[in-house]
């Protein structure tokens, strides 16, 4: 471990509180009143970014991490459900884009996709499981698109943020020697 | 991709696979006693929770308060009504209770039977709030330390909002009642009755997120139940105590085969707005541990 990867897992821990502390407040109260489940997932888009810009293999470690943190910390029906979602999206998102270089629309692009596939999962587990009836046609337009909507927004704000750190570790890891820099990419 | 896809990647993504699903089974209805690395995690990030959905919380009923502004004028007389009119019940209610208190003495009630009746409100604060649709959670502020018990009922100024779920030191999770289903094994109904026609008997078997209701399902034909009662808890399932309030009924219609009715109740409390920053747990006199 180095100084850089404990300063992402902070980053990562914040926007964790954040989503669930923060963002209720911040949030319009017409999203509540059109009965629209706006959820944020601020964590899984930095996870994500440094799953397709610097180190895979941390990235999905953070999202399973991190995913079993939500599960325990709001305990409601079962134990998993995030792990699974967030390890898997990520791990198949880093994977379309293994061995490439990635430009800001593919990366922002493949984030969308990442939460499409993860809210999928969530609701098929939930349908599985016999926890929810909602129809999936409802639950998309009421749940999936407009915490779509909501996260793409918070990824393109940080994105030039985001990317000039990322150039600043680089940079720091090719001038440290005694540690030889991989990203998982290759 | 064969070759990336070895034998022993898919060896351990098909493990990890069923290992992830027998922990959704096994956890699924949330049963099992609360370990202690639980307690602690639950409890530190509660905390830190807090630090951040606290002061938000101020910040944002200030600039809220701020847009109300215009509307208070006409509130507060409206409440100056009300408040009068409370006064007026109080002095009933004083009567009637030491008539009550007078008779049950009467008839011998045993100090628990006694205790039962007796709601204790205690005040929590929340500090985080998940609502994706599936897995309605809020935690707070008040844990075993402070005598919260499972199954204990959540309620704020309008009414009922959940129940307790589950139980560390220093903080608790809290279930919303939209997460009632009857399909799940995880939920319990809410036995329900009306204030207007107190014989009415009922169970709130699901919540219908399209249209935001509450469903009570299977009521007698000759039930009394009417359009725009009030709906309360009536303390006979032995998890809420009695007399909560729930909601109004805006419809009642026949059920899928004719035989029992079925009674949809807009819910007292907004359910679907995070925004909370007090709730009350009810806590029954007789439960309370006293120190």
């Amino acid at each position: 471990m180095i100084w850089y990867k404990h300063l992402l897992w902070a980053i990562v821990t914040l926007l964790f509180l954040i989503e669930g502390s923060l963002i209720p407040w911040v949030m319009p109260s017409l999203v509540s009143e059109m009965g629209l489940f706006v959820v944020p997932q601020f964590a899984l888009i930095l996870i994500l970014y440094i799953g397709i810009y610097l180190n895979r293999h941390m990235a999905i470690a953070m999202g399973l991490v991190f995913g079993m943190l939500h599960d325990i910390i709001y305990y409601g029906h079962m134990l998993g459900v995030y792990a699974f979602g967030m390890g898997l999206s990520v791990y198949l998102i880093t994977l379309i884009l293994r061995d490439s270089h990635v430009s800001w629309y593919t990366g922002i692009g493949c984030i969308g996709m990442g939460f499409i596939f993860f809210d999928t999962l969530e609701y098929g587990l939930y349908r599985l499981f016999q926890v929810t009836e909602a129809a999936p046609w409802w639950y998309f337009v009421h749940a999936v698109f407009p915490s779509l909507v909501l996260n793409l927004t918070f990824a393109l704000l940080v994105y030039y943020p985001i990317m000039k750190g990322f150039t600043k570790i680089e940079k720091f890891v090719a001038s440290d020697d005694s540690e030889v820099f991989t990203t998982g990419n290759s | 991709m064969t070759k990336k896809f070895g034998n022993k990647r898919l060896l351990i993504s098909l493990i990890s696979l069923v290992i992830v699903i027998a922990l959704m089974g096994v956890t699924l209805g949330n049963k099992g006693a609360v370990s202690w690395p639980e307690k602690m995690i639950q409890d530190t990030v509660a905390w830190m929770q807090g630090l951040i959905y606290k002061p938000a919380g101020y910040i944002a009923g200030f600039f809220e308060d701020i847009g109300n502004l215009q509307q208070l004028h006409e509130e507060n007389e409206r409440l100056k009504r009300t408040v009068s009119h409370y006064a007026r019940d109080t002095a009933r209610l004083n009567v009637l209770e030491s008539e009550n208190e007078r008779l049950k003495e009467a008839l011998d009630f045993t100090e628990r039977q006694r205790l039962a009746d007796d709601l204790i409100y205690r005040i929590a604060r929340v500090v985080a709030f998940n609502q994706d649709g599936f897995n309605n959670v809020f935690k707070i502020d008040l844990g075993a330390n402070d005598g919260i018990r499972e199954e204990m009922a959540v309620v704020t100024t309008e009414g009922l909002v959940g129940r307790v779920i589950r139980v560390s030191e220093f903080s608790s999770n809290v279930a919303l009642i939209t997460d009632i289903n009857d399909q799940s094994i995880n939920s319990t109904g809410i036995s329900v009755t009306s204030m207007e026609h107190p014989e009415s008997f009922g169970i709130i078997e699901s919540y219908h997120p399209e249209s935001r209701k509450l469903i009570i399902g299977k009521i007698k034909q000759e039930d009394p139940l009417r359009i725009g009662d009030t709906i309360i808890t009536s303390g006979l399932g032995g998890v809420y105590p009695e007399g909560l309030v729930i909601g109004k009924v805006v419809s009642r219609s026949e059920g899928t085969f004719g035989i029992t009715h079925v009674a949809e109740i807009e819910p007292a409390a907004n359910l679907s707005n995070p925004r909370l920053r007090e709730v009350f747990v009810v806590q029954q006199a007789g439960e309370v541990i006293v120190e």
